[in-house]
């Protein structure tokens, strides 16, 4: 079982292909679709917007419910590292005291 | 002054009392830890449906409501481009850093932002750096939002502007210091319900008040060929811009310091993922409507006294007298949840960061209490004398605020969370890096710096490369703390 750290960063991994990705299809087919050339109009929209954003927003709308809902994973209590791992020292401090000071 | 009656001061009283009484519950709530942790992350203890409202309402700001109706009013369809980086806002937002930033924050007791970055790095001087420029930054984005709201209420109103920014000063100052964290998530969760719902209200009746979206369009393409195609009037946003803000919106969500402290307040890895998808809901709904909106108004409130007076406008033209009044608290709410946000993150930079963990470990609950409330009013003062002279568009200062604080912290944070080698010299470096080029290139070039770029991609770029260039030139950091934060992966 992947520890708490090393499954944050395969989230963090995900989400930036993602962004990628997205930004690629919207600003790439927005550039050939909206960009010097006259617009028509498709559901009201200019059709780059409809193919270029609204189209992709519903998309990676999708993509981000199975990511939230699915891919990230609760992790118990406690699992700070590795279910499978010796624990670290705990090294938490009285929030409010100011305690630890650094170097 | 647009045509206003006294329902609008009525639903706007009622809209302030509902805020005051939400945080007067907050207050009420017992605290379970000490003060500041109660005061700064609500006692840990926030579930999802605040989280995500309140990080919702932290980042849909005067600049979403006020700001960016106000340039889709003024440019036309190119704008829904500019804020098409809003797609995987939610997913890279929390996706990113969220689940790691909480989990840090439960196990080292950090309260801020600057306490996460001094105890990763073991650096007083990082602590007390991060939190001067999280509070010089922070105080700039304070800035914007009291413009907003003071322009707001001077158009529907009739309120004069100074006696509008004092009124936002004040009243936020008042809840913030009065409720702390717990006070100003319940009320942003509050205010980002208002939002929604006044948003979707007015994108509904502009259109329905100009005939539907095809004779829009027909309108703008025979005021304005530009209007409905890229890259818009005066060249609004060339390809490299288009580029850039798709770097800028997703990326300033991923490492806003405001935005991460939320993560700190949460309970578990339960509520934020379920506050990641409900935030993705949210943003689907908003922005289309909010960029929908300013569209729209074009058409059918063309005549505007300041470029800024776009959203008002729009909801007085199209939105029955009687409902005017509540849907024009969707943007007050969206510039108070944000500036309450703002305030608290400055005002614990200065308590927590810059002076107890400096001067006073030993401070006292009463100390810190009292130190707390004076901080709140102190930040709320100095970002009101700076309003006083606002700029002509307000979004271009959320802009320019926004991304300044990621361009300084997000690679610096980022790596120091996901990177066992990074130390206290690639932070350092990272900061200044970040900072400083994106404060000359500003300087130098304004809003279009190198080939057309935004400063802040190149002052990302630029952090990132300082980052790991002084971390590869200096020692790594010692092994037990490597392990405290990443386990077995640090050794």
């Amino acid at each position: 079982m992947p520890s708490s750290y090393r499954r944050s960063r395969m989230e963090a991994i995900v989400a930036g292909v993602l962004w990628f990705v997205c930004g690629c299809w919207v600003v790439g087919l927005s550039f050939f679709l909206g960009y010097k050339q006259p617009a028509s109009s498709l559901l009201g929209v200019p059709h780059w917007v409809f193919w270029g954003v609204f189209v992709p927003w519903v998309v990676f709308f999708l993509i981000h419910c199975w990511f939230s809902l699915v891919f990230m994973r609760d992790d118990p209590p406690g699992d700070s590292t590795s279910a499978s791992d010796p624990a670290p020292a705990e090294t938490a401090r009285p929030p409010s005291a100011g305690s630890a000071e650094a170097r | 002054m647009y045509a206003a009656d006294s329902n609008v001061w009525v639903a706007f009283c009622l809209y302030l009392a509902a805020t005051f009484f939400f945080a007067f519950l907050a207050h009420r709530k017992k605290a379970k830890g000490g003060f500041l942790e109660d005061f700064f992350v609500g006692g840990r203890e926030i579930g999802p449906w605040v989280l995500g409202l309140t990080w919702l309402a932290t980042m849909a700001s005067g600049g979403s409501f006020v700001g960016t109706p106000s340039l889709a009013h003024h440019y036309g369809w190119p704008v829904m481009l500019w804020i098409s980086g809003y797609i995987v806002l939610a997913t890279t937002g929390m996706g990113v850093m969220g689940k790691r930033i909480a989990d840090i924050g439960r196990r080292t007791g950090a309260l801020t932002f600057p306490d996460l970055l001094r105890d990763r790095y073991e650096s007083k001087w990082i602590g007390v750096l991060s939190g001067l420029l999280v509070v010089i930054l922070h105080t700039a984005y304070m800035v914007a939002q009291y413009v907003a709201g003071a322009r707001l209420v001077e158009a529907v109103l009739g309120v004069p502007y100074l006696w509008g920014i004092l009124g936002f000063a004040f009243t936020v100052a008042a809840y913030t210091a009065y409720g702390g964290f717990r006070a100003v998530a319940w009320t942003d969760s509050f205010q980002a319900a208002v939002m929604l719902f006044g948003i979707l209200l007015t994108a509904y009746f502009a259109i329905d008040k100009a005939g539907g979206l095809p004779a829009v369009f027909a309108a703008l393409n025979a005021e304005s060929p530009d209007l409905v195609s890229l890259p818009g009037p005066d060249n609004f946003l060339p390809l490299a811009a288009a580029i850039s803000f798709f770097f800028v919106w997703p990326l300033s969500a991923a490492g806003q310091p405001a935005l991460l402290t939320r993560m700190l307040a949460c309970r578990d890895t339960r509520a934020l993922k379920r506050a990641t998808f409900l935030i993705g809901v949210y943003i689907l709904l908003l922005y289309p409507a909010i960029i929908t909106m300013g569209i729209v108004g074009r058409v059918i409130a063309p005549e505007l006294q300041t470029a800024d007076h776009a959203t008002p406008a729009t909801i007085l033209a199209a939105v029955p007298p009687w409902l005017a009044g509540f849907v024009l608290a969707a943007p007050m709410a969206a510039i108070m949840s944000t500036l309450s946000s703002f305030l608290l993150v400055s005002s614990s930079a200065v308590v927590r960061d810059l002076y107890q963990r400096n001067f006073n470990p030993q401070l006292s609950e009463k100390g810190a209490k009292r130190l707390t409330h004076v901080s709140t009013y102190l930040v709320a003062t100095v970002a009101f004398l700076f309003a006083l002279r606002p700029p002509q568009f307000l979004q271009y200062i959320v802009v320019f605020a926004g991304t300044g604080l990621t361009a300084t912290f997000l690679f610096p944070t980022l790596l120091g969370v996901y990177w066992p080698r990074m130390n206290r010299a690639g932070c350092l470096g990272g900061i200044l890096g970040g900072f400083v080029s994106f404060i000359v290139q500003y300087a130098l070039y304004g809003t279009k710096s190198w080939s057309g770029f935004d400063p802040f991609v190149w002052s990302v770029l630029i952090s990132l490369a300082c980052s790991v260039a002084a971390c590869w030139l200096s020692t790594p950091p010692r092994k037990e703390l490597r392990e405290r934060y990443f386990g077995a992966d640090g050794s």
